[in-house]
């Protein structure tokens, strides 16, 4: 290659470069709209709310489920219909002031066009203490796309050490 | 340069920093403090009873501190707070305070392990501890 021709191979390179991420940003994949969906329902579940704001809340939380979504908590007990849940994430919201929920090692699986399995690790940290976590737990997540956005289907926790 | 590499491989791929949260593991380990997990302890030589390792969640960057105590293949059951395996009560010099647990003997897989915190003072239902298969543990903790 000529001395001269380098900065055009460089400026092609950024260029090429620039679009595909363009292109991402303009038109994300599917896990990337999953991602950004578990990441608004933990802004979501991090924001302090009272009153009006409480209610703001549990409806942006709300959103990231289907209506017949199915929540399993860790101590064996079923949550059923958005609606419910939207309560629960209201009336709790005094109680999970002092709690902010992390998620790592989020790993999406596409079955289908319109169904993905999704596991992760949520951890719980008190904002009080030094940020260290105090409890955490493996879930399994089912989303679909029942139309244009991805929703949570069903939230299972995972026994990782089993009595 | 190479140094950086170095220690950015290692530090990501073979000894991996973890810190103790929790109190599940004490005396052995207080909350806050900090070692290092060797992903290679088990590339040759399998897991041992007494060795403790990380077991991961979800993926490597959030893991369970606890010990083997329990071996593929093997009876394990707490009665009163002891650890019996195959009838009988293991020696477990680690623990300080035994809290009365009990749990039914369950005949562990082939592929399986029973782990547990060296903390057993505290309430049974705070205490995550049980079976988990051996590709659940990524590590054996160095100190």
């Amino acid at each position: 290659m000529r001395r001269a021709n380098i900065p055009m191979a460089a400026a092609a390179v950024v260029a090429a470069v620039l679009l595909g991420v363009g292109y991402r940003v303009l038109f994300p994949s599917d896990e990337q709209r999953i991602r950004q969906r578990l990441e608004e329902l933990v802004a979501a579940l991090n924001h302090p709310a009272e009153g009006l704001d409480a209610m703001t809340r549990a409806a942006q939380i709300g959103r990231a489920f289907t209506t017949d979504v199915e929540v399993q908590t860790r101590e064996g007990m079923t949550i059923r219909g958005k609606d419910t849940l939207m309560a629960i994430a209201t009336r709790l919201q005094p109680r999970t002031e002092g709690l902010n929920v992390e998620i790592r090692d989020v790993s999406v699986t596409k079955d289908d066009e319109t169904h993905a399995h999704v596991e992760l690790t949520a951890t719980y940290i008190d904002p009080a203490g030094d940020g260290r976590a105090i409890d955490a737990t493996e879930f399994t997540l089912q989303v679909v796309k029942p139309e244009r956005d991805w929703l949570i289907a069903r939230v299972a926790p995972v026994r990782v050490l089993e009595r | 340069m190479v140094l950086a590499v170095v220690s950015f491989i290692t530090f990501t791929w073979i000894l991996i920093p973890v810190r103790a949260q929790g109190v599940s593991m004490l005396p052995t380990y207080e909350s806050g403090s900090f070692n290092l997990v060797n992903r290679l302890a088990y590339t040759i030589n399998a897991p041992s009873r007494g060795d403790v390792v990380a077991v991961q969640l979800a993926g490597p960057h959030v893991v369970y501190i606890k010990r083997i105590v329990g071996m593929p293949d093997e009876r394990v059951a707490i009665l009163k707070g002891v650890v019996v395996v195959n009838g009988r009560p293991l020696d477990e010099p680690y623990v300080r305070n035994r809290a009365p647990w009990n749990l039914s003997e369950m005949h562990l897989a082939s592929d399986e392990y029973f782990l547990v915190g060296d903390n057993r003072g505290m309430s049974e239902g705070e205490h995550d501890f049980g079976r988990a298969p051996r590709a659940r543990i990524i590590g054996k903790v160095l100190f």
